[in-house]
């Protein structure tokens, strides 16, 4: 359950067992805390301040003194951000790893021994990965401010030609 | 950094809450007390009244969830209600904005001069963020270094347990199990340093 | 008849001018006056004191910052700082830039992007930009409680994306800009959430984080051609001008990898030249806006990297080939 739990926090639990989950955490007092521990110490990797230990119990009273807002909708799928999986060529997923963010739709002819096929037609190479690329583009892209793909700047030499 | 992850969990906990779940709200609060505390920081000085206000915006933003349709993501609407609430706050202080025609914003409230006011950087606070900090950081260091890299491609690079199985070559299921551990792990070292209130107690 | 129409005019044109942008046909402007509105907008961003909280979404994520600027003194200064997320700090008083990140790594930063974050988007000359990109007036919305004309830089072949900028009317700052994707789709986002132009305590420009400088690259006597003697590059597609070529290891490589970085003002594409150490299909493929080619010729290979559309990667992708 917790293990599940911390899958949750990663949005990374089946949408099924959600229900369950939440329904655990209102009769298990050491779910809920391990939701507020994680999240102390996640926040703490990422240098966001304290806060005083009672906060939580004191919006806790708040929340409780509030009319119970009722008003289930349809929430509308952003369409800003949207991740499009459509490969012009499915062979280009086969070259690289990092492949599921760049997803085939059908699996190709490939040598056994290059091609790890997993469940639900995602396939993941042991071949250069392709983060490496784009880090090594965006990073030229000016914004010191917004790097990401940290991980793979692990970048040697480089010299200006 | 807000991860599309987040924005997937954030939605299902969002549904929940306007269903009529007040703890799925509550587990929302949980994740985005200090980050939201974090942005009102560099408006309001005041420890207690950087809580206040925090408080005061997910209130606010608890009352305004049927009018939240998915839209944006969900953080990016508490941050403007928080700035909103911020604003609202200083003005009632009594500070006397220069008020100027074009500076209404969309609900026809005055921006007021909180974003004028100095950037205060308290060195006692400083100091105990900086201490946990580190703690935190000697945890992460000591881990087993499968549980170290896992948790470490998971929070700070914000990968997902498949890029993250992919990059540790071994399975998914693996990688959740190898997170869940090192949580558990800094969890433990963590828990006496922080004076949390009664274990028995929820949160 | 005719006066009620003449009296109902003002109106249905007070009222369309607000319609949502996506409503908006847009009608474009002729080159002089769009490299009007295009300076207007690059001297805001440089001349301008102003402060506020922006946000940045890009991809899966989304990062709010503070920014402070002063730019009607002799010196242009600016401070960045990020309000979520790892703590970043950016500081630039003219060339001279520091910053405080959370790796430890050395950072350098070319020249030509040193002053060119948001919302100092676009390149020095107006031309640069016009070459590759039409300008369209689509409407007026408000953005931070300002008011703003929302313009589209309509991409003038099939090689980019477009953009939308809005333009605060009475200061020709960018309030927002939006870089659009294949379907449309807004994929990379800067607005600000709340804006306040005009002098300010100067004490929000001092950092609040010890910051280390920033090597700023000069590139000067970086040939305007790429020198490459193992490829012979020809008819890339149109528009794009090379900015400078580099020699890098990544990771999971054995050899360096050589990155030509190719600009069309406003976006940028890489190409990765390197030796096949493994059969590669030639192949194409996208996530969001970022298309990637793949091509492998004569026991070396190609990477194309950008966000354009996949007639670029390829056309890029094609444009080298390895001499014999």
């Amino acid at each position: 359950m917790k293990e599940k739990l911390s899958a949750l926090m990663d949005g990374e639990l089946d949408v099924s067992e959600i229900d369950g989950l939440l329904a655990e955490m209102k009769r298990k007092p050491e779910l809920s805390n391990a939701w507020y521990d994680w999240h102390q110490a996640s926040d703490s990797l990422q240098e966001h301040p304290l806060l005083s230990p009672q906060f939580m119990q004191r919006f806790s009273a708040r929340l409780a003194e509030e009319p119970t807002v009722v008003a289930p909708q349809r929430l509308k799928r952003s369409s800003v951000m949207k991740k499009l999986l459509v490969p012009l060529t499915a062979a280009a997923s086969i070259a690289f790893v990092g492949v599921a963010v760049w997803q085939s739709n059908t699996v190709l002819n490939i040598a056994p021994s290059m091609v790890a096929v997993q469940s639900n037609h995602k396939v993941v190479a042991k071949a250069p990965a392709v983060r490496a690329y784009l880090a090594a583009h965006s990073q030229e892209s000016g914004n010191v401010l917004a790097e990401r793909d940290i991980v793979y700047a692990n970048f040697g030499t480089e010299t200006v030609r | 950094m807000i991860q599309r992850t987040d924005r997937d969990i954030d939605q299902e906990l969002v549904v929940r809450a306007q269903a009529g779940d007040k703890r799925a709200f509550e587990l929302l609060v949980v994740k985005y007390q200090r980050r939201v505390a974090r942005l009102l920081s560099r408006l309001i000085r005041d420890q207690n009244e950087i809580e206040d206000v925090s408080q005061e915006s997910f209130i606010k933003a608890y009352r305004a969830l049927p009018s939240f349709r998915g839209e944006s993501a969900f953080y990016t609407w508490l941050y403007r209600i928080a700035i909103n609430t911020a604003k609202n706050h200083l003005s009632t202080l009594g500070r006397r904005p220069q008020l100027l025609a074009d500076y209404e914003d969309e609900e026809g409230e005055s921006l007021d001069a909180a974003a004028q006011i100095p950037d205060y950087h308290t060195p006692e606070t400083e100091l105990s963020n900086r201490q946990i900090v580190s703690t935190v950081n000697a945890v992460v260091d000591e881990l087993p270094s499968e549980l170290r890299t896992a948790i470490t491609l998971r929070e700070m690079e914000g990968l997902s347990y498949e890029d993250i199985a992919a990059v540790m070559n071994c399975p998914i299921g693996t990688v959740r199990s190898r997170i869940f551990r090192a949580r558990e792990a800094i969890a433990d070292k963590l828990r006496p340093l922080l004076d949390i209130v009664g274990r028995d107690k929820r949160w | 008849m005719s006066d009620l129409l003449d009296r109902l005019k003002p109106l249905v044109l007070c009222i369309s001018l607000f319609l949502p942008v996506s409503a908006w046909a847009g009608s474009e402007l002729n080159n002089s006056d769009a490299a009007i509105l295009i300076n207007r907008m690059v001297a805001a961003a440089k001349q301008a004191d102003f402060q506020g909280t922006f946000m940045h979404q890009h991809g899966d994520s989304t990062e709010t910052f503070r920014i402070v600027h002063v730019g009607s003194e002799l010196l242009e200064i600016e401070r960045r700082e990020s309000l979520d997320g790892p703590r970043r700090e950016y500081v630039r008083k003219g060339d001279q830039i520091s910053i405080y990140l959370p790796s430890k790594r050395p950072v350098s930063l070319d020249r030509r992007f040193s002053s060119k974050l948001f919302p100092q988007h676009l390149p020095e000359t107006a031309e640069a930009v016009l070459l590759n990109y039409k300008l369209k007036k689509l409407g007026m919305e408000r953005v931070a409680g300002l008011n703003a004309q929302v313009f589209e830089l309509e991409p003038r072949d099939v090689f980019r994306f477009p953009m939308r900028l809005w333009m605060h009317t009475d200061s020709g700052l960018i309030l927002k800009s939006e870089r659009l994707g294949p379907y449309s789709q807004p994929v990379e986002l800067f607005v600000f959430s709340n804006l306040v132009l005009g002098k300010f305590d100067r004490a929000l420009l001092n950092p609040v984080n010890p910051l280390r400088p920033v090597v700023v690259e000069s590139n000067q006597g970086v040939a305007s051609s790429p020198v490459e003697p193992l490829w012979q590059i020809e008819h890339l597609p149109r528009g794009f001008r090379f900015l400078k070529s580099i020699q890098r290891t990544l990771l999971g490589k054995e050899m360096p990898v050589v990155q030509h970085l190719y600009s069309d003002g406003l976006v940028t594409v890489s190409v990765f030249l390197e030796p096949a150490v493994a059969e590669v299909k030639e192949a194409a493929s996208h996530q969001s806006a970022m298309h990637m080619y793949v091509r492998q010729i004569d026991g070396k290979m190609v990477t194309v990297l950008g966000e354009v559309p996949a007639d670029a990667v390829k056309a890029f992708a094609y444009a080298f080939n390895p001499r014999k």
